[in-house]
């Protein structure tokens, strides 16, 4: 009897134990940013013979959990590559995680892995328009590089099930004056055809940068032909009398827009970092002759 | 009584005995578990869920499917013989071949029955998941897939059933076991063993490829998820070898209980 009481206890102690530290050990790995060793990819393959979709898809699982984990996020997905890697050697066919995982890798800027993996995903899976698309916006985006952008989305342009736009996007590109409504446009296709709320929210984010850039240097240009007619900075944004500008300044980017009088400097506090579209054949859409910017507080416009 | 009333009577008896294996319905609910999971697991992913319900689900069912197929195979006869319940059925005038294929009819109808309940609770899934019309994927290619699914299931019962005939049940568990999982790399071995520069190397890997039954070949569960046709030629040229192969197995069965001793 006394040993039956003994034997309860170790049992509730041991599972009790094995709790904590199971907590403790799951907590751990929510924090981690690298994902420890992972299963060669062709043994694996093997191994699982004709279940292999199966394990691709606990293994697409496990990406998407770490895409999730904050500590990752921060780090840039140091892992993303071996995990996209391991899940699309597995199933080969499996067009969806090429075209997440290249879109994953764009937004930390690792342009070479995205489009790699972009590629190996067109030779594996033909007919997704979607893969050539992405890798477009890469090629346009990213590098500046329209000619192949416009190759790439004629490509996309040819394949069941795209949207009826994306070969006027292609022709676009491919006459592409590099201008941010072609990006725009471009973004707003691309929200319009994700399902995922987390690329589409990074969509979403990029498009916004597009949209107060556009303003900034629509403001900047309005600005100099200000000053070369009055001889001075105007005093408040409204003085410009543009009705663009007057229509973007109460949305929620506008509130964003801070002008400076004193030195003529415009900025965003959303964009920290002005976008740059790298077009060697073109003059730049902006005077570079800006003034060196000053200590002078800034105000809020108007 | 006539063969075929025999051989109904046996699969009959066969079929209500496997039914009443509580392990049976471990695994049953096994698998039913890992078809819910599937659906759990499909709300945490990325891109379309119904890949993932309909990939998680198959494989339980195969699984499944299979565990059951080799355990109740393997019990069929050689549980049978131990337990001398077979001697008063084959001191009657029933032929021994009747009595094998009675009782492999009995362990198959067994397990298509319960595949079929775990199909429909598969297919009541990825009818909810489904994102392009009220059925993902086209009736005819969801259908052979499931065909081939139960051919292959059939293949391994039909295994199980033959060591069974002249082993214990759990020498017949291990080889039948060991033979259903190589069975998915008959393929892989003939094409490693056919790069060797030895004839003889080369000649064992296409006799093992011929001997062991390529349960990869009735496998069309990749196609399906990818949208790709899946009746056609292919299917129908499986499903043939399938069967040819089921047939040798049970003739193979029939011909070694025919030659055994009973003690």
């Amino acid at each position: 009897m006394q040993s039956r009481w003994i034997f309860a206890l170790l049992v509730v102690g041991l599972a009790g134990a094995t709790h904590l530290l199971h907590r403790a050990s799951l907590a751990d790995a929510a924090e981690r940013e690298r994902l420890g060793p992972l299963p060669n990819a062709r043994i694996l393959r093997f191994v699982t013979s004709t279940h292999h979709t199966s394990a691709a898809d606990l293994y697409w699982l496990k990406l998407v959990q770490y895409v999730g984990t904050e500590a990752a996020l921060q780090a840039g997905w140091p892992d993303l590559e071996a995990l996209a890697e391991l899940v699309t050697t597995l199933d080969p066919k499996y067009g969806y995680a090429y075209q997440a995982s290249g879109v994953l890798l764009a937004t930390v800027g690792r342009i070479e892995s995205s489009n790699e993996i972009l590629e190996r995903g067109m030779a594996e899976v033909p007919d997704r328009w979607q893969l050539p698309f992405y890798a477009a916006f890469n090629r346009w985006y990213h590098e500046g590089k329209f000619r192949e952008a416009g190759e790439l989305m004629l490509r996309a342009s040819r394949l069941p099930g795209r949207p009826p736009f994306v070969s006027e996007l292609a022709s676009r590109l491919y006459a592409s004056s590099g201008s941010l409504d072609d990006g725009i446009a471009l973004l707003d296709l691309m929200i319009a055809n994700t399902e995922d709320p987390l690329l589409r929210d990074d969509l979403v984010r990029r498009r916004e940068d597009l949209v107060i850039e556009k303003m900034l240097r629509l403001i900047e240009a309005r600005v100099e032909a200000f000053r070369d007619a009055e001889g001075r900075w105007p005093r408040t944004l409204d003085e410009l009398d543009d009705p663009a500008i007057r229509a973007f300044l109460p949305t929620p980017l506008g509130q964003t827009i801070r002008w400076n009088p004193e030195t003529g400097e415009v900025r965003s506090l959303f964009l920290q970092d002005r976008l740059v579209v790298h077009d060697p054949d073109r003059e730049p859409e902006v005077s570079e002759e800006r003034p060196e910017p000053s200590n002078a507080t800034d105000e809020d416009h108007p | 009584m006539n063969a075929t009333s025999a051989l109904f009577a046996l699969a009959h008896v066969a079929l209500v005995e496997a039914l009443r294996e509580r392990i049976l319905y471990g695994l049953l609910a096994f698998a039913v578990g890992l078809i819910l999971l599937s659906a759990v697991l499909s709300n945490v992913t990325l891109g379309w869920p119904v890949r993932i319900v309909t990939d998680l689900s198959f494989s339980a069912i195969s699984l499944g499917g299979a565990a059951m197929a080799i355990l109740l195979g393997v019990r069929s006869v050689a549980s049978e013989i131990e337990r001398r319940v077979a001697y008063p059925v084959l001191a009657r005038p029933i032929a021994r071949w009747t009595y094998v294929v009675g009782r492999y009819l009995g362990v198959v109808g067994t397990v298509f029955f319960n595949v079929l309940l775990m199909a429909v609770a598969a297919t009541i899934m990825i009818a909810a998941y489904s994102h392009e019309g009220p059925f993902q994927y086209a009736v005819s290619d969801y259908l052979t897939t499931l065909a081939l699914m139960l051919l292959r299931l059939a293949i391994v019962a039909g295994l199980a059933v033959l060591f069974s005939t002249f082993t214990s049940s759990t020498v017949a568990f291990i080889a039948s076991t060991g033979l259903a999982i190589a069975g998915h790399f008959t393929a892989d071995l003939r094409h490693f063993l056919g790069k060797s520069e030895t004839w003889l190397t080369r000649a064992v890997g296409e006799l093992l490829y011929w001997a062991l039954p390529d349960l990869a070949t009735l496998e069309a569960l990749p196609r399906l998820i990818h949208g790709e046709p899946i009746l056609g030629t292919q299917a129908v040229v499986a499903a043939a070898y399938g069967t040819f192969y089921l047939a040798v197995v049970l003739v193979l069965a029939c011909w070694r209980f025919e030659g055994r001793d009973l003690p």
